[in-house]
């Protein structure tokens, strides 16, 4: 439902025309959080929109694979965070109230730089249009939390992680600096980009004593795969005359008998397979396979990296 | 006597979800519900094509004659297919991260040859799901199901169930049941011939029959099976029958058999009970036990079941003989029960719902200590039923030990009033009844007025409420009411009851546009028309009235649902041309299969409009129309299934918002380029990382617009005539087929020169059907194989029509 933040009335008195009220003006588009962020941001913000429009926050609300998990957000819980409020003006802890309007915008613009009374930005700007106001809060990893920590607890990991002990903040990976200086992206650096995540594991691969040792070391600032509760990795490792065997990293599923094997942040992980008799070092592939959304099929996944026996 | 409910069979089922619409089950983490019934039924609820009853043109009048007629036409029973919500219900939505095997085989299966050395169609992921369903109930709820009657089930289904068992077959506690699906579908003994007709013609529609046989799989909810074939309706029965019969490549001969079964005729019943009792493809016969219906001749099955040993057989066989209502099987029914009670639990819980269809005479001493003695043992050791099963994963709410004997329980309860020589049987089913206060943990439905029934017993029970009186209507009335019950159980129902009860629910459900889940609805039109009540004209016509300013919003179910009073009405001659011409325009905007690209192309064309002229001072009530027309369009074209007239309000809301801005930032022309962008990625965005294309609602083809030109053509009003001379013309429309018959069933002789320019159309089944048409007006032929025929060929013979028809007096 549309929620108008003005309303308009007309009073008139019995039995003598009065002056009618005048018409209150309509609020500008820069606070409306009813209106899509196009309309309310990108007619001054293009490029941050264009940027934003590619992300999972534009499709928070209309991804498939999110109305797939929360079946046509049936599941309540999960809607205060793929269609929120502004979250400054109410919490950094706890989850934001849910905006029940203008849903397929998913995380609005003003969902993170609204406030009560303004927009919030990195510094004053008092002659533009929206005049937005500098709040700290805004370059704060804590900023994140609200959405990300819930259910995902992708933030209860950071505070775990290297990152967060030198200050790193999740905009710092997240939202990169333009490489021409004007300021962050606000574009798909996370999940969904093959070329991000890739940057989120290094690996290596040797072969010794008969067994291939593949070593994985976490970047991130939180468990990899991370955020998302049902991304996956897998490690595959082909050897002829068997079935590919798959070492799959993901939390385990409500009620699943298995444990949390992700990688921790930060956390360097060796692995063996042997290779049994008579298996050349170049017959032996590996393949580090990611599955960014529960419902991807394998075929599709993000191929991280291949590494043969051969070099 | 009592009075037999029988019911029309349906034309066209509902649109299949694989995640129930509210108030559907709940999200679990890790479950599957099980349907009512048994397995062996389940395909019959698929979203399925069926052919109209009689010959394509009828010889009779149209309008019953004055003074009436005292024929009336054979009601047929009912038939169960009364919606496909309910076949699924995965009710996890990422079973993928679950469990890997439900992503496919690790290795491609087939290609398999089967249709005149062609490959057979692929298979859809609405087919997949279907395999991966059956598995997953078999896998987490092995109590609830016989595991030969899951195997029964995926074996009818035929060649899309190997998709499943391939991929199925290294899981703990399936491998097996997925192994026996891959030996009995992929056994292939047949042979290559092609049936050829006495005549030219039957040679040119026994090719059509054969190509269409070919062309998808039967019990492929999207595929819509049958969608020329069965227009010629009784025409190609018997052509269906000589593919049965013709030792051809088994894929066509097993279609064949899922064809004949759509016909539902005592000739086809003929030829599905010889091919049942003399097949030795499993496939075809799965098919056609599962088409047999009461009255048909049961020796030759029961002969088949007397001498066979095969478990998966037996079950399917020993199925069909209580749906049929065989009581000529009841001592081998009951003598195989009674070694399946020591030995096969399986077997005997199919055995008991077979007993508990069968009318089983007063003084049947045999069924009424077997039904004692099985009551007694379920009672006296709950865990002894239990089926031992090697499955690793387990579901959210497991089985309890005690649900096999409890469900044998119940089903002895139900034999035992329906025997009606139990004093105390009456009191016992009461008992349960009572017990069914409380809803069951992790039930999918709540089925609160018979919830402690287990899935197996749940239709049983319903059919045996008549039997107790007074109660047992209140109990169905209860289940009728219930929005928390399963649709299949609430339509089962509303069928139980007596006229006089059913009429007036079933009128309020028809025009209760949000209240009801489309099963019930649709139940509803079967009832007030097999009822004959009146009321279906008026409330038929006003649902039409109510849809008909944005008919193309309509979603497969509504269509259904609309396509379903069509009929009904059609059949009693009840409509005027008045009230179909409305949705003429709907006919414009039929589409062809969804394309995103063709669909992005006019909504960047559209959106870039728009914003022009909104940059231009378009604005209020001019700009709330252009956007709705957009929307409209949208829908009409069913872009995306998340956009429909439920969802037409917001997405106007949202379309508006997204130009608000752009009459403020008019000049900035970048802006206004990213808005019409914005527009048309809003409807048709940017796939990025796929889903699996079936965790959608599957959409089942409704051939809505060929109904409303039947029923059109059959009014034979001048205003018929004239709207269908206009659609003539249109060489553009996907339904020119249909416009021909109607065209033919106006009786209009002015109609005949616009058909014949038809006979040139490039579409040989347009050419096809305008030929017959003509056929039908002139009561002339001219022998031509009008659909592969070479173009010299058919251009001769359609001057010979020419000139025929410029002499025709009109």
């Amino acid at each position: 439902m549309r929620v108008a933040t003005w309303s308009l009335w007309l009073l008139a008195a019995c039995g003598a025309p009065a002056d009618p009220l005048p018409a209150e003006p309509e609020p500008p588009a820069h606070t409306r959080i009813d209106l899509p962020s196009l309309a309310a941001c990108g007619s001054c913000h293009l490029r941050q929109y264009e940027e934003w429009a590619q992300s999972l926050h534009h499709g928070a609300w209309t991804n498939d694979n999110v109305r797939a998990a929360t079946r046509n957000f049936e599941r309540e819980e999960c809607r205060c965070c793929h269609s929120p409020m502004p979250v400054l003006p109410h919490s950094l802890v706890e989850r934001p109230p849910f905006r029940d309007f203008n849903h397929d915008d998913g995380v609005h613009c003003l969902s993170c730089h609204g406030l009560a009374d303004g927009v919030a930005a990195t510094r004053d700007i008092p002659d533009a249009p929206c005049r937005p106001r500098a709040d700290a809060r805004l370059q704060q990893a804590e900023l994140c939390q609200p959405c990300h920590e819930p259910t995902h607890q992708a933030f209860a990991e950071y505070r775990l992680s290297a990152a967060f002990a030198d200050g790193v903040r999740c905009a710092d990976c997240h939202m990169p600096e333009r490489e021409d200086g004007s300021g962050r992206s606000h574009g798909p650096h996370g999940g969904l980009n093959a070329a991000f995540v890739r940057k989120a594991l290094r690996w290596s691969c040797a072969i010794a004593d008969g067994e291939l040792v593949v070593t994985l070391r976490n970047k991130t600032g939180h468990k990899f795969p991370g955020e998302i509760p049902s991304r996956s990795f897998v490690l595959q490792v082909e050897l002829p005359g068997r079935e590919p065997i798959r070492e799959l990293l993901r939390r385990p599923h409500k009620g699943e008998d298995r444990a949390d094997n992700r990688l921790l942040p930060d956390e360097e992980r060796v692995l063996r397979f042997p290779l049994g008799d008579g298996v050349a070092a170049a017959d032996v592939l590996v393949r580090f396979l990611f599955l960014p959304l529960p419902m991807t099929p394998i075929e599709q996944a993000f191929v991280l990296g291949e590494w043969r026996g051969d070099g | 006597m009592k009075r037999r409910l029988a019911l029309f069979s349906m034309r066209l089922f509902a649109a299949l979800a694989v995640l129930l619409a509210a108030p559907g089950p709940s999200p679990r983490d890790l479950e599957v519900a099980v349907p009512p019934g048994s397995p062996t039924a389940w395909a019959r609820w698929l979203p399925a094509l069926t052919p109209a009853r009689g010959p394509l043109f009828p010889t009779t009048p149209a309008r019953v004659p004055k003074g009436g007629t005292v024929v009336a036409a054979p009601k047929l029973p009912l038939d169960p297919r009364l919606g496909g919500a309910g076949v699924l219900r995965i009710t996890t939505a990422d079973v993928v991260g679950h469990l890997t095997w439900v992503n496919g085989p690790k290795e491609p299966t087939g290609p398999l040859t089967g249709a005149g050395g062609r490959a057979i169609p692929a298979i859809s992921g609405a087919s997949q799901w279907l395999g991966i369903a059956a598995f997953l109930r078999l896998m987490l709820h092995r109590q609830q199901v016989s595991e030969a009657e899951i195997i029964a089930h995926l074996v009818e289904i035929g060649e899309p169930s190997l998709w499943a068992a391939t991929a199925a077959g290294g899981e703990a506690g399936i491998e097996g049941a997925a192994r026996q699906v891959r030996l009995r579908v992929e056994k292939r003994r047949g042979g290559s011939a092609v049936p050829v007709g006495a005549t030219p013609r039957e040679t040119m529609l026994l090719r059509f029959c054969g190509e269409e046989l070919g062309a998808a799989h039967p019990f492929d909810p999207e595929a819509a099976f049958g969608r020329r074939l069965f227009v010629l309706a009784a025409e190609m029965e018997p052509l269906l029958i000589r593919w049965l019969l013709t030792d051809a490549e088994p894929f066509l001969v097993r279609n064949a058999t899922a064809a004949l079964a759509r016909y539902r005729t005592p000739t086809a019943q003929a030829a599905l009970v010889m091919a049942a009792a003399t097949t030795t493809d499993d496939v075809v016969l799965m098919r056609a036990l599962a088409a047999l219906e009461p009255g048909c001749d049961a020796g030759p099955i029961l002969k088949r079941l007397s001498a066979n040993t095969d478990a998966v057989e037996t079950a399917a066989l020993i199925a069909a003989l209580g749906r049929i209502g065989a009581s000529v099987a009841l001592p081998e029914i009951v003598g195989r029960a009674r070694r399946a009670l020591r030995e096969d639990p399986d077997l005997l819980m199919t055995a008991l719902v077979a007993l508990c269809r069968i009318p089983v005479p007063l003084d049947d001493k045999q069924v009424t200590d077997f039904a004692a003695t099985v009551r007694r043992a379920a009672r006296g050791n709950r865990d002894r039923f239990e089926v031992a099963h090697g499955a690793r994963e387990a579901p959210d709410f497991p089985d309890p030990g005690s649900l096999r004997a409890e469900t044998l329980e119940q089903l002895a309860a139900c034999l035992r009033v329906r025997l009606g020589t139990v004093a105390t049987a009456t009191g016992e089913l009461h008992e349960l009844l009572g017990e069914s206060r409380s809803v069951r943990a992790g039930a999918a439905y709540e089925n609160r007025p018979i919830s402690v029934f287990w899935p197996a017993a749940q239709i049983p029970v319903v059919e045996t409420l008549p039997r107790m009186a007074d109660d047992g209507q209140r109990v169905l009335r209860a289940l009728v009411e219930d929005d928390r019950s399963d649709p299949v159980l609430r339509v089962a129902a509303l069928a139980q009851l007596p006229p006089s009860v059913r009429g007036p629910m079933a009128e309020t459900l028809l025009t209760a546009v949000a209240a009801a889940p489309i099963e019930l609805r649709l139940a509803a039109v079967q009832v007030l028309d097999f009822d004959g009540a009146a009321g279906l004209v008026e409330r038929g016509k006003r649902l039409l009235g109510l849809d008909a300013p944005r008919p193309a919003g309509a979603s497969a179910q509504d269509r259904q649902l609309l396509m379903s009073v069509v009929q009904a009405l059609d059949r009693r001659s009840a409509w005027q041309a008045a009230d179909l011409l409305p949705w003429l325009p709907m006919l414009r905007a039929v589409a062809a299969a969804p394309d995103p690209a063709r669909h992005r192309a006019w909504l960047l064309a559209a959106g870039e409009a728009l914003v022009a002229s909104v940059a231009d001072g378009l604005k209020g009530k001019e700009l709330a129309t252009r956007v709705a027309e957009l929307v409209d369009r949208v829908i009409a074209e069913r872009v995306d299934p998340r956009f429909s007239a439920a969802s037409r309000k917001a997405t106007i809301e949202y379309v508006e918002g997204l130009l608000a801005a752009v009459r403020k930032a008019r000049g900035n022309a970048a802006y206004h380029q990213v808005v019409a962008r914005a527009i048309a990625d809003y409807f048709v965005p940017d796939p990025g990382v796929s889903v699996l294309s079936s965790m959608h609602e599957f959409t089942a083809f409704v051939p809505l617009e060929e109904a409303i030109l039947t029923a059109l053509g059959r009014t034979r009003e001048p205003e018929a005539v004239a709207a269908l001379r206009e659609l003539l013309a249109d060489k553009t429309l996907p339904v020119r087929a249909h416009v021909c018959l109607a065209a033919a069933m106006t009786g209009d002789l002015s109609l005949l020169q616009p058909l014949a320019r038809l006979l040139l159309d490039d579409d040989g089944f347009v050419r096809l059907c305008a030929h017959e048409a003509l056929r039908q007006l002139t009561r002339r032929d001219v022998q031509c194989d009008w659909l592969y025929g070479t173009v010299a060929e058919r251009g001769a013979a359609a001057q010979e029509w020419f000139k025929i028809l410029a002499k025709v007096r009109r």
